[in-house]
């Protein structure tokens, strides 16, 4: 029997496996939120080098929109806009508006005539930053209209999206 | 000459009141599903706006809770749309990385497409399966989770015959910032 039991140990020796780590996973109970009075912006039929303001009637006015930091936490509010979008004919989003190019900036609080926070397509900005929890920013856009564009872009209806995202100060 | 002529009769019509909600794969109106009623009074919420996962080694699984609302106040429907997306803070911290685009793989979202009404909530869990064969040793990543929130502006009917959600074209995001830590 014990002849038995020590070719058994033999066919199966015990090895010490090497432990796993202890994974640590913390989610933090803070809350993030935001809200922005104006979710929509309808700009309506453009000509070439139009203007036209994130506002009731597209002209300039600063205030026309508020985020508000409804969470929790101070957070920092950024922005990013798209390529005007229409699958055939595309505007694409610049510093400066062109041929088939346009541009976007909103305003920064405390300028409220000048529009100097360019929104870019390929990465947020920051819009603001360290908004307190409660704490609200008055912001606007301005759009510039390309210089010149095809005639087959007459009459096309292009999408644009603008996208805030607030993430924790 | 020919820009005055375009000036003058070309008017392009940028309508962008009414994109479609970018949730194309099915662009169905979402039934909310089990949600709940939280006294949040206003905005897009996150509950858990930072992650520290640490020890992160090949074969683990595991999964951690956060939970989204809409304002009561605000009375408005939001389609909520999340993902894993690259952390976009310019200063990542010393000795930080962005983590690879290809390990976004790593997380899996049990639900990342829903409506919530006014006043409701919803919990998402977020599954983490690093593979047996990941080579990812020792480092120190970011990313982040992204929850946004469409403003839900009316429904329309698209070419499939599918009843789908119109939502403003200036949405608002809220972020969990994810700081990973490998072993």
């Amino acid at each position: 029997m014990l002849v038995a039991v020590m070719a058994v140990s033999l066919l199966f020796p015990v090895v010490a496996l090497a432990a796993d780590p202890t994974v640590t996973i913390t989610v933090s109970a803070v809350v993030v939120s935001i809200t922005n009075s104006q979710d929509t912006w309808a700009i309506g039929p453009v000509v070439v080098d139009a203007v036209v303001y994130f506002s009731a009637d597209g002209n300039a006015d600063v205030d026309y929109s508020q985020i508000e930091n409804t969470g929790n936490v101070a957070v920092d509010v950024e922005i990013q806009g798209t390529d005007a979008d229409d699958e055939t004919y595309d505007w694409t989003l610049a510093a400066a508006a062109g041929d088939k190019t346009y541009s976007l900036y909103a305003n920064s609080e405390g300028a409220p005539t000048v529009y100097d926070v360019e929104v870019k397509s390929s990465s947020y900005v920051d819009l603001t930053t360290d908004l307190a929890a409660l704490g609200a920013y008055d912001w606007s856009m301005k759009f510039t209209a390309p210089t010149d564009f095809d005639a087959a872009d007459d009459g096309t209806d292009k999408t644009i999206t603008v996208t805030l995202v607030a993430s924790q100060h | 000459m020919r820009k005055l002529v375009l000036c003058g009769f070309l008017a392009i019509a940028l309508l962008l009141a009414i994109p479609g909600c970018p949730s194309a794969s099915s662009g169905q109106v979402f039934d909310g599903g089990a949600v709940s009623i939280q006294t949040f009074e206003r905005g897009l919420w996150l509950k858990g706006s930072e992650v520290t996962i640490v020890n992160l080694y090949p074969g683990y699984v595991g999964s951690m809770e956060f939970e989204v609302g809409n304002g009561i106040q605000d009375n408005t429907v939001k389609e909520v749309r999340i993902s894993v997306e690259p952390e976009d803070d310019k200063d990542l911290g010393d000795g930080w990385v962005q983590l690879p685009s290809q390990y976004y793989s790593w997380f899996s979202i049990d639900n990342p497409v829903f409506t919530l009404r006014p006043g409701e909530s919803q919990k998402v869990t977020v599954t983490v399966s690093m593979p047996e064969d990941a080579d990812y040793p020792n480092k120190k990543a970011r990313c982040e989770l992204l929850v946004m929130g469409w403003t839900v502006v009316g429904t329309t009917t698209n070419e499939w015959g599918d009843v789908v959600n119109v939502c403003g074209n200036v949405p608002i995001g809220v972020a969990s910032e994810w700081y990973i830590e490998t072993y």
